[in-house]
C-alpha cells in the first residue's frame, strides 16, 4: 500500500549500479511519501551525493567522535583500576593462605574453637530457650546447629538441603532457624509457617534485637555449630552444606 | 552530507535495537544483584552515550520447587541502580560497549531495616552486525526482505561491585556476583514497519576463582564457580509514526533465565540453580533523527508457581535516555 507508486529498482535490478544504502535511503524516503511527507523537500534538496559510499567511508567520515570514544574508554579503564585497587571491588585472586584468626582454645567467644557465650531466645510459640539448656539435653557426639535466615531463596535452599539431607543424617542434633528480620515473635511464626517449616525438624528462633546475629557475627546463611560441650565448631556460610556435614561427622 | 545519510540509514533500526536491552536479568541483593546490561549501537553510528534508572522492587521469591512464596510480612524489599553506558563504533560491522551500574540496596523488615550502596558489576561487550546495509522494511517485495538483521556478540561481566566475597558485614551490602562471566550473545531482528520482532539468546559461563573470606570472615579457602547461564528473550514491538516523524514503539517481551548449579573445589553445588520467566513491556519515545530516544518499561514477573525456581520475583520499572552520535 505505502509503496504503491514508487518505483524502486533494488542494487541488484540496477546492476549493482547503486549501492544498497541508496536504495534502502530510498525505501526509506518513499514510506516518508507515504505517510504524506514530501521527501523531495526534506531529504533531496540538501544535494546528497551518495554515490560511491562504503562502510570505510562511514567509519572514517568523523574523526571527533573516535576521539571522544577514546577518551571515554580511557575513563572506564581508569575507573575499572581504581575499583580494583581502591578497595571497592573484593580480592579475585587470593593468594590461597589461610588467613582465619587464631584463637586461644577455652577462651569464650564465638569463633571456631571458642567456647561460646551461654544466650536467651525466645521461639516462634513463646518459649525461652538458652543455649545452656539446649547443649545439656544433647547426646554426647551431637550438637546445637543454628542457621540465619532471611526467609529468602538462598536460605530456603539451604534450608531444604538441610532437612532433606543433613537433618536425617545426623538426627541427634538440634536445629535452629535464627529469623533476625521479623522483628517479632508473632512475625517469625507467621512467616515459620507460611514458608512451611512449621511442624519440621527445625525450631525457629525469633531474634528480634538481633542480639544473636551481633553475637555471632552472622549473616543470612551463617551457619554455627555448637557441641555438647559448647565449643564452637563451625561459624561460616552454609554453601553446599558439604562442611556443616563434615563438622558433624566429625564431633 | 554523508552524515546526514548516515542518520537516516541508522534511523530504521534505531528503535528496534534500543528497546532490548537490558538483556541480562538481575538478581536480589541477597543473591548478588547489580549486574549491568548490554548497548547496541544503530547500525551507521558512531557513538552512544546512555543512562538509565531503575527500581527494582522484590515481592516474593519461588524456591526450587517453583512454589511462590511471599516475602515476611512487612517486608519493602528494594534496589535501585544507575546505570551509565557508552558504545562505540570500531569499524562498519563492528561496535563495542560498555556499562557500570551504581546500585543502592534499600531492605526494610519488620525488625531491620538497611541501606547500602556501592559500584556493580560492570559489562564490556562487543559485537558483530552480520549484515552491511539496513534490514528494516516498509514492504515485503521478496525472500531478501525477510532476512533478519543479526548480531553476534560476547560479554564479559567484571566483578567490580561488592561481592560476598569482599570485606563486607552483611548480604544487605552486597552489589555485585564477585564472579567474572563470559557470555556469547546472539541477536535477531526484523523489522516490516511498523511491526518490528527479535529473538535474543544468550550462554554465559562463569570463571572459577579462590575464595578466602565471606561476609568479611576469613574460611579454609576454596574454589567456586557458579553455573553456566542462559537466557532467551522474544520481542515484538509496533512503531507509531508521529506528526513531525517522530515516533514512538512499543514492545513486548518474554525472557526465560535459566543458571545451572556452581561448583565447590570442582564438586557440583547443591544448592540448585536458578529460574526465571519475565514479561516486559517498553515504550520508546524518539526524535525524528533518531539521535534522542527516552524510554521507559516496566518488567514484571508472575507471582505464580511454576514462573520460576529459586530465585526472587520482582517488578522492575525503568526510565533512560540515550543520545546517538550519528
Amino acid at each position: 500500500m505505502c509503496f504503491s507508486n514508487n518505483k524502486i529498482l533494488s542494487p541488484q535490478r540496477r546492476g549493482g549500479a547503486e549501492n544498497s544504502y541508496l536504495y534502502d535511503l530510498r525505501k526509506s524516503l518513499s514510506f516518508r511519501q507515504a505517510l504524506g511527507r514530501n521527501p523531495e523537500e526534506e531529504i533531496m534538496d540538501s544535494r546528497l551525493d551518495t554515490s560511491g559510499m562504503t562502510n570505510k567511508d562511514i567509519e572514517l567520515s568523523s574523526a571527533s567522535p573516535r576521539l571522544r570514544g577514546k577518551f571515554i574508554f580511557l575513563l572506564f579503564g581508569l575507573f575499572l583500576v581504581f575499583a580494583g585497587c581502591g578497595g571497592m571491588a573484593d580480592d579475585l585472586d587470593p593468594s590461597g593462605a589461610d588467613k582465619r584468626p587464631i584463637v586461644a582454645i577455652g577462651t569464650s567467644g564465638t569463633q571456631v574453637g571458642q567456647t561460646a557465650p551461654d544466650l536467651a531466645i525466645v521461639d516462634s510459640l513463646g518459649n525461652t530457650r538458652t543455649l545452656s539448656s539446649e547443649l545439656a539435653a544433647l547426646a554426647p557426639g551431637n550438637a546445637v546447629v543454628l542457621y540465619f535466615t532471611m526467609w529468602c531463596p538462598i536460605c530456603d535452599s539451604h534450608q531444604s538441603h538441610m532437612l532433606s539431607s543433613v537433618i536425617p543424617a545426623f538426627p541427634g542434633s538440634k536445629y535452629f532457624l535464627v529469623d533476625y528480620v521479623s522483628g517479632s515473635i508473632g512475625g517469625t511464626r507467621q512467616v515459620e509457617v507460611s514458608n512451611g517449616y512449621s511442624g519440621s525438624l527445625f525450631t525457629a528462633l525469633a531474634d528480634t534485637d538481633m542480639s544473636v546475629l551481633n553475637l555471632f557475627n552472622a549473616t543470612m546463611s551463617t551457619t554455627v555449630v555448637i557441641d555438647s560441650s559448647g565449643v564452637v565448631r563451625m561459624n561460616e556460610d552454609y554453601k553446599d552444606g558439604s562442611r556443616l556435614m563434615e563438622t558433624l561427622k566429625g564431633l | 552530507m554523508k552524515n546526514r545519510v548516515e542518520k537516516y540509514l541508522s534511523a530504521s533500526l534505531f528503535l528496534t535495537v534500543a528497546c532490548l536491552y537490558p538483556i541480562q536479568a538481575s538478581a536480589a541483593s541477597c543473591c548478588g544483584g547489580g549486574s549491568a546490561s548490554s548497548l547496541i549501537l544503530p547500525k551507521f553510528s558512531q557513538s552512544m552515550v546512555d543512562a538509565s534508572l531503575s527500581i527494582e522492587k522484590y515481592d516474593g521469591f519461588w524456591n526450587k520447587e517453583g512454589k511462590y512464596i511471599q516475602d515476611p510480612p512487612g517486608s519493602d524489599l528494594r534496589q535501585y541502580r544507575l546505570n551509565v553506558g557508552y558504545a562505540h563504533r570500531l569499524a562498519a560491522n563492528w561496535q563495542a560497549s560498555v556499562v557500570a551500574p551504581y546500585v543502592w540496596n534499600d531492605n526494610r523488615y519488620s525488625g531491620l531495616s538497611s541501606r547500602t550502596e556501592g559500584v556493580g558489576d560492570t559489562s564490556l561487550s562487543i559485537f558483530y552486525e552480520a549484515f552491511d546495509s539496513i534490514m528494516c522494511t516498509y514492504k515485503v517485495e521478496g525472500i531478501k526482505d525477510l532476512k533478519p538483521a543479526s548480531y553476534f556478540g560476547a560479554s564479559l561481566t567484571i566483578p567490580t561491585g561488592i561481592s560476598p566475597y569482599d570485606d563486607v558485614q552483611s548480604s544487605f551490602d552486597v552489589t555485585g556476583r564477585g564472579f567474572y562471566r563470559l557470555d556469547g550473545i546472539a541477536l535477531f531482528d526484523k523489522t516490516v514497519y511498523p511491526w518490528n520482532a527479535s529473538l535474543l539468546l544468550s550462554y554465559g559461563t562463569h570463571l572459577e576463582r579462590p575464595v578466602d573470606r565471606e561476609y568479611g570472615k576469613y574460611v579454609e579457602p576454596y574454589h567456586k564457580r557458579l553455573g553456566d547461564r542462559a537466557l532467551g528473550s522474544l520481542s515484538f514491538g509496533y512503531t507509531q509514526f508521529l506528526k513531525e516523524l517522530d515516533t514512538v514503539t512499543y514492545t513486548a517481551s518474554y525472557s526465560d533465565l535459566w543458571e545451572a548449579e556452581g561448583t565447590i573445589n570442582g564438586e557440583s553445588d547443591s544448592t540448585p540453580g536458578i529460574r526465571k520467566k519475565s514479561l516486559s513491556g517498553t515504550i520508546a519515545y524518539a526524535t525524528a533523527e533518531k539521535d534522542w530516544i527516552i524510554k521507559g518499561s516496566w518488567g514484571h514477573t508472575i507471582k505464580q508457581d511454576g514462573w520460576g525456581e529459586n530465585f526472587p520475583a520482582t517488578d522492575t520499572f525503568t526510565v533512560g535516555v540515550s543520545h546517538v552520535f550519528q
